[in-house]
Order: C-alpha cells, then sequence, then structure tokens
C-alpha cells in the first residue's frame, strides 16, 4: 500500500481522520443532508469538511452524484500522496451499497424530473469517472456486495496485483448518506437513538453515515522500482458466504470464522502476531455477540488481541466502512495505536470474550485483521502487515 | 494459482424474452425477432410512466424447485435465481459437498432500483408500503446473488458488480479472478437486469434478462467433472479515453489475452447496436467480420445481463457452425466496454 485518502465524518484528511479517531472523538450527529423527521433517530455521519472546490480538479464535477465526487476526490488524493499522479496504467476497485441512487432522493426532494438527468443509475460512475477524469486506463469495477464491498474491493484489487493482472489499482470505497436507509432501518428498528455503542449492553442499532477511503496498491516490483514509500502490505484477503439469511447473520459467524482463517493461511502469518482486530462492530444486537463469538474462536490462544469497531466514531458507512477501516489497519500498524471505542460505557458480557478496547491505547501492531459483514449473508476479511 | 488462459464453460442458463433455451435466444438473435408486450415501466417520479412495449423473459421459476420467501423475491432476484440454477443443475454442481469452493458474481444495473424508490418514498411520504424487514433488503444491488447463493447452499464468495452494459463481462473477469486465485473451483457467474424506470431510449426496446455461466478453470474435458461445452478466454475491460480508438483497442486486448490472430475469429457477438455501427464504419473491420450478432435484437435492452447472454448466444453459434472462435463485445464501444474470446471446448489432450 503506497498511499491512501479519507473523507470521513471525522475529517478530510488522514491526520485528521485518525487524531480526531485516536481523541475519541464522535463524528456522527445531527443530519443536516434531509428532514430526518420521519424516522426513529435524527443522527447520523456526514462528511466533515469536504470543499469540493478545493478537493475536485474541476468545479463541473459537482454536478455528479456526490458519491462519485467522493470517489474522485480520495482516488485523486491517494495517487497524489502515492506519487502516481498523472500515471495512466492503474485501475479502480471501489466498494459501495447503494451507488448513485441516493443522487435520486435529492432530485425527488427538489422536485427535478428524473428523466432530465439519469446519472443516479449510473453507479458503475464511482469507478468510471475517476478513472476518466485522472486518465487511468487500468480495469474499473464497482464491487457491490452489501456492507463488506469495501473489504471485498480490496481483495478484488489485491488478486488483480497478486496475479500479475494490473501492476496498481486504487482501491477502497465510497458512500453518500442515504434516507433510504434510515427507512429501511427504522422498519428493522435496528436505528441507534442517539450514537452508535458497538459490543455495549445498552447497543440500539447503527447510525448511517457516508463517506470515502481510497488505497493504492501496487506491486512490490512497481513500488521498488520508483522507490515508492510504502505503509503496509496487504498479506492476505478471503470471503465467502452464510447461506443462511438475507439479513440475520449465521448463528456462529460461519462466513466470518471461515473467511478469517482462509485469509491467514493465505497470509502466510501466525494467527497470533495479529496485534489489532479492526470489527465488524455496528452496534445492532444481531451483530456483536455474534461477532465478539466468532472473533473469541479465531483468536483463542494467549495472546488476544485487542479489538474495536470505529463505528461509534464513525457511525455506518456501508460500503465505504471495510475500507475507511483499513485505513484504520494501516495506521495502526505505522502509529503503534490503537483506536477505542469512545461510546463503549458497559460492555455486553456476550462480547467480552474478546478484549475490547475502550480508550486508545498503544500497541505494537505487526499485523492487523479487519473483519466486514454484509446483508445477503456475505463476510470477508483482510490481513495486513508492516511493510 | 492456475492456467491464467484456461477458463471453461461447463454449463449455462438463461431466461429472456426469446426464453430459456440458448437455441431460442441464438434464432431470435439471428432472425432479428423480438416478442413485445405492452407494459407500464417501474417509474421514480410523482405520476405512473404510460405503457410502452418491452421484451418480458419468457420462465418458469418452479422449473428450479422450491424458493424460500418467493413471495418477497424481486423480479431480478427471480431472474438471477433462475438462470443460475439452471446453469448449476448443468453443471452438476452440488455445493452440499464443498460449500465454500463454489461462488457467485453477478452484474446488474437496475436490481433493488424499484425496491429502493419504494422504501425511500415509504419513509419520506408514507405513501408506499416498500420498508418492511422483508421487502426492504431487496433494495440492495447484491439480492440476486444472495438469493442464488442462499438457494443453492453455496458458502463461497458472493459478489455482485454494480454497473452498465459492460459489467456483464466484468462479472466474468471477476469470476475468472476468483478461479485464478484458486477461491473457487467452480463460479456461478453472469448478470441480470430488469425493466429499469424512466422514459425508454428512442427506437430501443427495453427488455429484461439474465444469464449464468458455470465457469471452471484449468479443466477439459476427461479430466473429471462436466464436458466443458465451450471455453472462455480472459476477461479485459476498457474505458473511452479521448484520442484513443476503444473498439480497436478492445478488441486487440481481447485477442492478445485469448493469444488469438483476429483472421481466425469467425463472429462478433456484441450486446450493443453501436459495436456493428463501428464496425460498419470501419472498412477494414467489416472485412475482417461479415457477421456481426447484436444480442439486443432479440432481447431488447437488457443491461448487465447483456455480456452473458453474448457469451451464451456465441456458445450456440459455435456449436451451430462449427466456427472455432468468436469474440464477444459487452457495453458500448463509445463510453466503456469489455470483452472476450469464447472457443470451442477442446478434447483432453487436445490442447
Amino acid at each position: 500500500m503506497t498511499g491512501m485518502a479519507v473523507l470521513s465524518p471525522l475529517g478530510c484528511t488522514v491526520e485528521d481522520f485518525w487524531n480526531a479517531l485516536v481523541d475519541g472523538a464522535v463524528g456522527t450527529g445531527p443530519v443536516t443532508r434531509f428532514d430526518p423527521g420521519p424516522y426513529s433517530t435524527g443522527n447520523g455521519g456526514e462528511v466533515s469538511g469536504y470543499d469540493p472546490d478545493r478537493m475536485l480538479p474541476d468545479h463541473a464535477l459537482t454536478a455528479l452524484p456526490l458519491s462519485t465526487q467522493y470517489a474522485v476526490a480520495v482516488t485523486g488524493a491517494a495517487l497524489r500522496d502515492a506519487g502516481l499522479a498523472g500515471e495512466p496504467d492503474v485501475g479502480v476497485c471501489l466498494g459501495t451499497v447503494m451507488g448513485t441512487r441516493p443522487h435520486l432522493e435529492r432530485l425527488l426532494a427538489a422536485g427535478c424530473d428524473t428523466d432530465d438527468d439519469q446519472v443516479w443509475m449510473s453507479s458503475a460512475g464511482l469507478a468510471q469517472a475517476p478513472a476518466r477524469v485522472f486518465g487511468l486506463t487500468g480495469p474499473t469495477v464497482v464491487v457491490s456486495s452489501g456492507c463488506s464491498a469495501g473489504n471485498d474491493a480490496i481483495g478484488l484489487g489485491f488478486d488483480l496485483v497478486s496475479s500479475g493482472q494490473a501492476d496498481r489499482v486504487v482501491v477502497g470505497g465510497a458512500e453518500e448518506l442515504s434516507e433510504a436507509v434510515y427507512s429501511l432501518f427504522t422498519s428493522l428498528r435496528a436505528l441507534a437513538r442517539d450514537v452508535v455503542r458497538p459490543f455495549d449492553i445498552d447497543r440500539g442499532g447503527i447510525l448511517p453515515s457516508e463517506g470515502a477511503a481510497a488505497l493504492v496498491l501496487e506491486s512490490t516490483e512497481s513500488a521498488s522500482a520508483r522507490g515508492a514509500p510504502r505503509y503496509a502490505r496487504l498479506l492476505g484477503y478471503s470471503c465467502g458466504s452464510d447461506a443462511h439469511h438475507l439479513t440475520a447473520p449465521h448463528p456462529q459467524g460461519r462466513a466470518v470464522v471461515a473467511s478469517l482463517n482462509d485469509a491467514f493461511e493465505r497470509s502466510g502469518i501466525m494467527i497470533s502476531d495479529v496485534g489489532y482486530v479492526s470489527a465488524h462492530g455496528t452496534g445492532t444486537s444481531a451483530n456483536d455477540g455474534v461477532e465478539a463469538a466468532a472473533l473469541a474462536r479465531v483468536f483463542s490462544g494467549e495472546n488476544r488481541p485487542p479489538v474495536s469497531s470505529v463505528k461509534g466514531a464513525l457511525g455506518h458507512a456501508q460500503g465505504a466502512a471495510s475500507a475507511l477501516e483499513a485505513v484504520v489497519c494501516v495506521l495502526a500498524i505505522q502509529r503503534g495505536r490503537v483506536p477505542g471505542m469512545p461510546t463503549l460505557h458497559r460492555p455486553d458480557p456476550e462480547c467480552t470474550v474478546v478484549d475490547l478496547v475502550r480508550a486508545a491505547r498503544d500497541a505494537p501492531v505487526r499485523a492487523t485483521a479487519s473483519v466486514a459483514f454484509g446483508f445477503g449473508g456475505s463476510a470477508s476479511a483482510i490481513v495486513l502487515g508492516a511493510a | 494459482m492456475t492456467d491464467a488462459n484456461s477458463f471453461f464453460i461447463t454449463g449455462l442458463g438463461l431466461a429472456c424474452a426469446a426464453g430459456t433455451r440458448t437455441t431460442d435466444l441464438l434464432d431470435a438473435v439471428r432472425q432479428r425477432r423480438i416478442a413485445r408486450s405492452p407494459v407500464s415501466l417501474p417509474w421514480v417520479g410523482d405520476a405512473p410512466s404510460s405503457r410502452v412495449d418491452v421484451a418480458v423473459a419468457q420462465f418458469a421459476l418452479d422449473e428450479v424447485g422450491p424458493v424460500q420467501r418467493l413471495r418477497y423475491v424481486t423480479r431480478e432476484s427471480a431472474l438471477f435465481l433462475y438462470a443460475g440454477a439452471i446453469a448449476a443443475r448443468q453443471a452438476g454442481i452440488d455445493p452440499s459437498s464443498q460449500p465454500r469452493s463454489v461462488g457467485v458474481v453477478c452484474a446488474t444495473q437496475a436490481a433493488g432500483l424499484v425496491e429502493y424508490v419504494q422504501v425511500y418514498r415509504s419513509g419520506r411520504t408514507g405513501k408506499d408500503t416498500g420498508a418492511n424487514p422483508v421487502r426492504g433488503p431487496q433494495s440492495s444491488f447484491n439480492a440476486p446473488a444472495s438469493h442464488l447463493s442462499l438457494h443453492l447452499g453455496t458458502q463461497g464468495p458472493c459478489l455482485t458488480v454494480a454497473g452498465g452494459p459492460a459489467s456483464g463481462l466484468t462479472a466474468l473477469g471477476y469470476a475468472q479472478s476468483l478461479l485464478r486465485t484458486g477461491r473457487v473451483e467452480v463460479a456461478l457467474a453472469g448478470g441480470v437486469d430488469g425493466l429499469s424506470p424512466g422514459t425508454p431510449t428512442p427506437g430501443r426496446l427495453p427488455g429484461e434478462a439474465a444469464a449464468v455461466l458455470a465457469l471452471t478453470a484449468g479443466r477439459a474435458d476427461g479430466l473429471g467433472g462436466p464436458p466443458a461445452v465451450a471455453r472462455l478466454a480472459p476477461v479485459v475491460d476498457a474505458t473511452h479515453a479521448p484520442g484513443t480508438d476503444l473498439l480497436r483497442t478492445i478488441i486487440d486486448r481481447a485477442l492478445g489475452a485469448a493469444g488469438l490472430d483476429a483472421a481466425i475469429v469467425d463472429a462478433i457477438v456484441a450486446t450493443d447496436p453501436a459495436t456493428s455501427h463501428l464496425i460498419a464504419a470501419h472498412r477494414d473491420l467489416a472485412r475482417r467480420w461479415p457477421t456481426v450478432l447484436i444480442t439486443e435484437d432479440g432481447t431488447g435492452m437488457v443491461g448487465a445481463a447483456g455480456g452473458s447472454l453474448a457469451v451464451t448466444a456465441a456458445v450456440q453459434y459455435l456449436a451451430q457452425t462449427g466456427a472455432p472462435h468468436v469474440l464477444c463485445v459487452s457495453g458500448d464501444p463509445t463510453t466503456a466496454v469489455a470483452a472476450a474470446v469464447v472457443s470451442r471446448a477442446v478434447k483432453a489432450g487436445g490442447r
């Protein structure tokens, strides 16, 4: 990984994002994008500090859906960070759940003719627009495998690079705040009223949010040839399905356990080498207990790694969530510090089978694992190591 | 890792306006014959759309056995589930023995869109009933792939590519990547799209369809497993860049990925009429490929389902004509395309 960039409710630079995260800031708050009156919460996570005039190369791009703008902004920033601005031989693989569909909500709310501007149909634009804007000629794929899409987009890029099909791929995810998600999760009774409380006995559900993250994956040969600085190495990836239920996780976390074990087998490192686990940790009653038990089953040795979910700080950015969490893992390795969970006050005994991190702590982190689940029963895991 | 160029098609399933048989698809495409039915397209604005002619897929979901919670399965999910289950049956796939070795990859542009709008309107105006715990989750792109995984009990990767017409072949390329890296032994990969909201493009017929291929890697007839019906070379894709000829670029790259010279490719099967128009406009290309079949002529505009339908039509073309190779192109060559060569399956020892 030779470059990275974020847009998040905790800021739009990697430094702002990380500092706020380890300081215990909570980026969710009152929603301003639309009137949340009909829903069971008025809170959510909106990107803080997004400045399209500064972050997009052309003001005309502000006509694009916000999710596509975010994708263009983080792709450009990650390429600049990697020293690859102007290099055409780069692919783009980004994850999303709602794609450009939230743009339709904005058009309907504004009374616009939805036939005039059908850009809301073009979720492929999340990858194609950055490719067009920056002149990138590599493969472009938008992965939409539910809320594990960010990890899966990273995994696809990993496969493209490791199999020699591409030398450089921008991977990550992008998501725009969706009112339909509020409507859906209100019906599911799975929206938190104030904040998200992963692994807490008083957890009440998710808070929808938005954001984007991009990481530049580059082959060792490519990075070495140009002397590029390296943040971390992507060592392993795996994904699978529960084949159990469209929305409920398998009671034993079948897919996440299998994906973690397979990712470690492919990574060539020992499970005991892991110094931090970024959990999916949605803060729902259905997820967190199952996930904690699954993690405890995989990390069952004497040295249990610290575990935290950043969704208490960021909300659930869906397709961008695990991409943002991959950036967190890279920074945990680089900085030797793991983020805590500022909203965790009363850990659920069902979840304390793992080492839950309440306040950020220093820790030697040589390797990390990050897991993600999604509706439809998908789960995925990535393993990162020091460069 | 496996041989990067050897991907075999061992099963095919489809549902489109021409029916569910590969012969019916190819006949409809070659004869440019398409059944039209007047329906109201899905709508997203404040008023229902007027009735227009469309190409409705003809299939019977009960052919694949009982489907859980059938009344909540959306049209796109039903189409993809049908095509995937038929492809799995034809390929003799039994996920119960090694469930993690079977993966699903689906391309779609419109899956869940109607439900998404219903969920939104349900919350915003209270005029719809889309937001409920069972129907609401159908509003995601990945519902069709998830329904197929649930129906068959596959525990391998279950992935969805959100994209337009080019993504149909891109999804097959994604499946090739899963096979190449040993993540699965067989992938059920294809695309689906239902009728999209909005005013149809003038002069073109909206349609709905799904097609799914069972793909394996490095496995030919006589090497165990089901007999291959054809071989699929690596999929390549490209996005338009100013000053470049996207059609020539993609043709060269697809032939290069297959290790073939243009002279031995018999025909082109494309999803979009723009491909045949562009080829006709280039005298050298038109001379080389007098046969350009457009799947839309037999199925209507079917978005992300087009790529796997083109491969399906190509497989049938190879069987009917005895030709060795056909080039498939999915997408609009003025914006974004993907392409791959489909070849006759080679008997063991003959490669």
